[in-house]
């Protein structure tokens, strides 16, 4: 578990966050968002010591972060940045094997890590021996978050990883590190400024303005609960509601045993594509199914409407 | 001239010359290089081999004393082959791609060992004057490979100062530029006097062989010239590494130490190889100078040849520092391009 008891932080005289109290629990993804200049970067360095509060602590499991020498706290921390912040003058292969050499693992365990989580950030192994100039920016990023995985941290701290990317690029990377977290289990702290890809990858979601926390919780909470006027705005106001439907599932809204004509949607998909294949279809009512099984009832778009509203 | 030479000679260099313009305008690079290294070898090879055939022509027992200069069509020639030849050169990333040049270099040590340039007047001030020249080539290359060290280990705390304190840059960088305005002369001979004082009052420096004039003045002098463009190179080395890679560096836990030895320095080593060719090649150019104080040198001969109005005595003294010059450009363009840094 992250703590953050009391921090702030100044520059020039000019307070930029805090004070600043959260705790992200172990094996959340918690994603940090915010308009630029709200502290959400300054908040995540501080949890490897990059930056050091004026006041306040930061506690890992416990036991404070600036008690600790820098570089072995940073050594037991993935880190990825925006633009992936490759060694140029390294292959691919060594750029991975930074931390584990730093550690001074022996070079036949280090070898094997490397193809390891190659495997696991999904990078082709004809890459392992190219320069990084040689690759695309998302490849680039995909080698970031090996390199952030080698060393087996259980927490990884990533900086607008996909900040940088093309959108189909970000989208494909987004999924895949929703699946890696699921399937790693590991602690994830993102900063992020695009709300949708806050939504769409944290477990928690910290909103932050002017240094601040104004509203921390599940994105479903956010959605349809924004604490103010910024959060509101910042979710996108009256499509809140379009991206709420995106949480709910049609298993929660089903009439059971009901029947109806059409093409059946599956009980654990999303309101939201219900809806939309309500739309493209021109019915109100559609079939509630597995697929090739037989029909569990039916959802009304009355129902959608009323969990919208909810 | 071009119109004397026999039609074959003509005819020679003429179909040379095309292949070397052809030769520039080949797409790939490695073809390239190879199409100017072949027709800047045949030129230079042609035209030496024109000029032995010339000589012993014009050579005449009666007149042992007879003098044959070579004219301005042979230096153009020359220049444009050998600069052709580095060209080509400057991209070599293998060892073995050195044998061609090597070869090259063969077949010109066998034309002048032939004798048949021996008539030329260039050869026989050389002749005259061989004993001499090897110890002041020597003393020349002492000079420099001195001078480059000492700028070295100077530039080596200018740089950190100049980097890791950005208050004390300006000043450095305003002193250098202010020695590096002072022209040559001038700078040696400001050093005579505060040298000369020393040497007088101080026994020990005179016993190190400190003195207003000797290797002392000029040594002092080329480190100061080679300090702004070996400081210059390096801070533009380490400034320009990009701040996320440092970032990223510290984010995994490197320390300073590391980060340094690691990602800094191998990043800039590009800058630092440039920084130190070029201070190489200026430091070649200027001992010439000093000559001038007694340092002794190539430029020897340069201003003896001055003196006496003996041109062909010039260029024993200028050829030979232009050949170092140039492979010593070549030298370290090959250092550059197989530059290779392991983590």
């Amino acid at each position: 578990m992250i703590g953050f008891d009391a921090v702030e932080k100044s520059y020039g005289g000019q307070r930029v966050l805090g004070p600043l109290t959260l705790s992200i629990p172990q094996g959340a993804l918690c994603v940090l968002v915010g308009p630029s200049g709200c502290g959400k970067s300054t908040t995540l360095k501080m949890i490897n010591a990059l930056i050091t509060p004026d006041a306040g602590t930061i506690s890992i499991d416990g036991a404070s972060v600036q008690s600790r020498s820098p570089q072995e706290l940073r050594r037991g921390i993935g880190y990825v940045i925006q633009s992936g912040g490759l060694f140029p003058h390294w292959r691919v292969r060594d750029n991975i094997a930074t931390v584990p050499r730093l550690l001074r693992w022996d070079e036949a365990r280090i070898a094997a890590r490397v193809s390891e989580v190659a495997d696991i950030a999904a990078i082709d192994g004809a890459f392992l021996d190219r320069f990084p100039h040689q690759l695309s920016g998302g490849q680039q990023q995909r080698i970031g978050v090996a390199r952030a995985l080698a060393a087996n941290p259980d927490i990884i701290l990533m900086d607008e990883p996909f900040g940088a990317l093309d959108p189909v690029t970000r989208a494909a990377l987004q999924q895949e590190l929703a699946r890696l977290h699921r399937g790693t289990g590991k602690t994830i702290v993102l900063v992020t400024h695009d709300m949708d890809e806050a939504l769409a990858l944290g477990t928690t979601v910290v909103v932050m303005q002017a240094g601040e926390i104004v509203q921390s919780g599940r994105p479903a909470e956010i959605l349809a609960r924004p604490s103010n006027d910024f959060v509101r705005d910042f979710v996108g106001g009256a499509d809140a509601m379009m991206k709420l439907l995106e949480f709910r599932k049609v298993q929660d809204i089903v009439r059971n045993g009901e029947q109806a004509s059409g093409d059946p949607v599956p009980p654990s998909s999303t309101l939201r594509s219900a809806l939309t294949k309500m739309i493209a279809t021109g019915r109100t009512v559609l079939p509630v199914a597995e697929a090739g099984e037989v029909a569990l009832g039916t959802i009304h778009i009355d129902d959608i409407v009323a969990a919208g509203k909810q | 001239m071009l119109w004397q030479l026999d039609p074959a000679a003509a005819a020679t260099i003429s179909a040379l010359l095309a292949l070397l313009v052809v030769a520039a305008f080949i797409r790939d690079e490695r073809r390239r290089a190879s199409a100017l290294f072949a027709a800047g070898a045949g030129l230079l090879i042609s035209i030496l081999l024109i000029a032995s055939a010339a000589a012993s022509a014009h050579l005449d027992p009666q007149q042992p004393a007879r003098r044959i200069s070579l004219g301005s069509g042979f230096w153009i020639l020359l220049s444009i082959a050998v600069l052709a030849c580095f060209q080509s050169l400057q991209r070599a990333t293998r060892l073995w791609k050195i044998a061609p040049p090597l070869m090259l270099v063969g077949a010109i040590v066998l034309i002048i060992a032939s004798g048949k340039l021996d008539s030329l007047s260039l050869a026989r001030e050389f002749h005259a004057q061989r004993a001499v020249f090897v110890i002041e080539l020597v003393r020349h290359i002492g000079l420099v490979a001195m001078a480059v060290l000492l700028a070295s280990f100077c530039a080596v705390p200018l740089v950190v100062t100049a980097v890791y304190r950005p208050s004390a840059r300006t000043a450095i960088f305003t002193t250098l530029n202010l020695l590096q305005t002072i022209p040559s002369i001038a700078l040696f001979g400001l050093l005579i006097a505060p040298l000369s004082f020393l040497a007088a009052h101080v026994p020990l420096a005179r016993a190190a062989g400190i003195g207003g004039i000797g290797a002392t003045p000029a040594l002092i002098a080329l480190v100061l010239y080679g300090l702004l463009p070996l400081v210059r190179s390096a801070d533009a080395g380490l400034r320009n590494v990009p701040m996320d890679v440092q970032e990223s560096a510290r984010g995994m836990g490197m320390g300073p130490r590391e980060i340094f030895w690691k990602v800094d320095l191998p990043l800039a080593l590009p800058a630092l190889i440039s920084g130190l060719r070029l201070v190489t090649i200026q430091s070649i150019g200027l001992a010439i100078v000093a000559a001038l104080i007694g340092a002794g040198g190539l430029g020897i001969f340069v201003f003896q040849g001055i003196g006496e109005y003996a041109l062909d005595l010039v260029l024993v003294g200028a050829l030979p520092t232009i050949l170092l010059a140039v492979a010593a450009d070549a030298l370290f363009q090959i250092a550059l391009a197989n530059l290779r840094t392991r983590p």
